[in-house]
């Protein structure tokens, strides 16, 4: 039984990338927030710590994806052609320098969901599937 | 800054936090350093004394582990210490705190801090001890070798703000460092007080401009040059009549010293190119002005990056040649002026190449070879156990595990 398991992990984490690969990813807030759309630098800016806030002057709550690493690589991949080494090396450079604070960690998706719509500042990414009627696209990634 | 305020600055850090938003992380490096000279000892900077040799396998040089904390202390005040434990010569308990600073962060745009400091005088001297952070097993030597500074204790202030699609990010900042300089087997320490700084940073798309200039007052208890200084004052004026001018360039007591440095670094598809160009001048005889710089190429393919790096240093050698002295009758003397004032110049020149492997996204393995092209008497950056100062060709191999979380 236990070996079953391990194979379908395996083939679960094998075929996971490729899944997600062909999918949108939308950078999303909660409904009830007044920021209608952000450009790709102002997002980049965000995620990277370099700019935490958004175009009405508002401080961001960047959410990262940390327990769901496929999402996270695809996401950075798509966002500034980076892997997630690369971005793991440079939020080191910030956070071990105490240039900056950490961004919030969440596990799952459901997690990012359900922090997005109690906190009208903070902002994350899902695939384009986990999207529902509580949350905004502020940017989508593959337009 | 008295070190009881950085004392006080972390009990009171302690007292307030709150401890469910204590937030700790980690970082360390596991690093191997060979090198093949019997004379020329490799080592990371001036501070340290612990030089590898040919037939050495060395495991201080490079290994280290960091511990930080960060807790909020209130809506836009925070807290953070950080402590890395590796070798340092002749340490004190505080030299292992390499952070430990309030942050107040009104909005996006401001951040003051207040406290023990990274220093920021040249690119990557901020975060030099996190081995993750960049691409290479070591930062080049040619321009952070001279530089034996861990922290420094201060405050600085930092404004941020959007140019279009760029940004631009200006840090002002102050305070003091302390620090040991080991040659010729003594520890020498150095001062460096009333450090004014500033740095601006020009971040567009995959361009990111940096520039940084600093000045203070460096002052160095150095026995060979205070020996220097007393048999001058002793010569009688028909061996030296005009000694005073010189003897006002010899000391090495609250000189004026400038650190300037110009860096950037661009990412093309899978490469990244970097480079900075720095400088380090003072206002004595005894330190001659410091050009070094690098330029680096690394393309990542995967999991793996293979880099190389290209560092030169260079400085004009001293050679006794004031007017109207009769150096016949001194010549122990000028010869040890001559090397006291050429005791940094460092010349040397070397090409690196690597390859790192991020073997998880938290874990880095690197190794790096370098080659360097020492000058005659141009070996500051080593530990020379000869006479004399010969040139002479060194290679060095360092193989590191690195992580961070």
């Amino acid at each position: 039984m236990r070996n079953v398991k391990g194979l379908l992990i395996l083939v679960l984490w094998l075929f996971a990338p490729l899944s997600w690969g062909q999918e949108d990813m939308v950078v999303v807030m909660s409904k009830g927030t007044p920021i209608q759309t952000l450009s790709k630098s102002e997002v980049i800016d965000i995620f990277m710590g370099k700019y935490t806030a958004f175009p009405n002057g508002e401080l961001a709550i960047a959410v990262e994806l940390s327990g769901e690493p496929e999402i996270r690589q695809l996401f950075y991949k798509k966002l500034i052609n980076r892997s997630l080494a690369s971005v793991n090396a440079y939020w080191a450079r910030l956070k071990f320098s105490g240039r900056k604070r950490s961004v919030v960690d969440q596990d799952s998706v459901g997690e990012v969901i359900a922090y997005l719509e109690k906190n009208p500042l903070a902002i994350g990414y899902i695939p384009i599937s986990s999207l529902n009627d509580s949350l905004k696209v502020v940017y989508r990634l593959n337009e | 800054m008295p070190r009881i305020i950085i004392i006080l600055l972390i009990y009171f850090s302690a007292f307030y936090a709150h401890a469910n938003e204590l937030e700790w992380s980690s970082f360390g490096t596991l690093a191997m350093t060979l090198s093949d000279s019997k004379q020329y000892g490799f080592r990371r900077d001036i501070r340290s004394d612990n030089g590898v040799f040919e037939g050495d396998v060395d495991f201080k040089e490079f290994s280290l582990i960091g511990g930080q904390l960060e807790t909020k202390l209130g809506n836009n005040v925070d807290f953070v210490g950080q402590v890395v434990l590796r070798d340092i010569a002749k340490s004190k308990w505080d030299d292992y705190i390499s952070l430990a600073f309030m942050r107040y962060t009104p909005n996006t745009n401001w951040s003051f801090r207040l406290g023990r400091l990274s220093p920021d005088l040249f690119m990557i001297t901020e975060y030099r001890n996190v081995n993750i952070a960049y691409s290479w097993a070591k930062v080049p030597t040619e321009v952070y070798g001279i530089i034996p500074f861990l922290y420094y204790d201060g405050a600085d202030v930092s404004y941020s703000t959007r140019v279009g699609d760029a940004l631009v990010r200006a840090k002002f900042f102050a305070g003091e460092s302390d620090s040991i300089v080991f040659a010729d087997s003594e520890y020498e320490g150095l001062d460096l007080d009333k450090m004014l700084g500033s740095s601006l940073t020009y971040d567009k798309g995959d361009w990111n401009l940096q520039f940084r200039f600093s000045q203070g007052k460096l002052s160095a208890k150095s026995n060979a040059v205070d020996l220097i200084n007393t048999q001058i004052a002793l010569l009688p004026d028909f061996i030296w009549p005009n000694k005073q001018a010189f003897y006002s360039k010899v000391n090495l007591k609250n000189i004026d010293a400038k650190y300037l440095s110009l860096s950037g670094q661009k990412y093309l598809g899978n490469w990244l190119f970097s480079f900075e160009l720095a400088q380090v001048d003072a206002d004595s005889k005894m330190i001659s002005t410091l050009n070094s710089g690098y330029v680096s190429a690394a393309y990542q393919y995967n999991q793996h990056t293979f880099y190389t790096v290209i560092a030169q240093t260079d400085s004009k050698q001293y050679k006794f040649n004031e007017v109207g002295v009769n150096t016949a009758l001194i010549p122990e003397l000028i010869q040890a002026i001559d090397y006291g004032a050429n005791f940094y110049s460092s010349n040397q020149q070397s090409m690196s190449v690597g390859w790192r492997w991020d073997i998880t996204p938290s874990i880095v393995s690197k190794l790096q070879f370098t080659r360097t092209d020492i000058s005659e008497n141009g070996d500051t950056l080593w530990i020379n156990t000869g006479l004399d100062s010969p040139k002479e060709k060194v290679n060095s191999l360092v193989l590191s595990l690195s992580f961070a979380l």
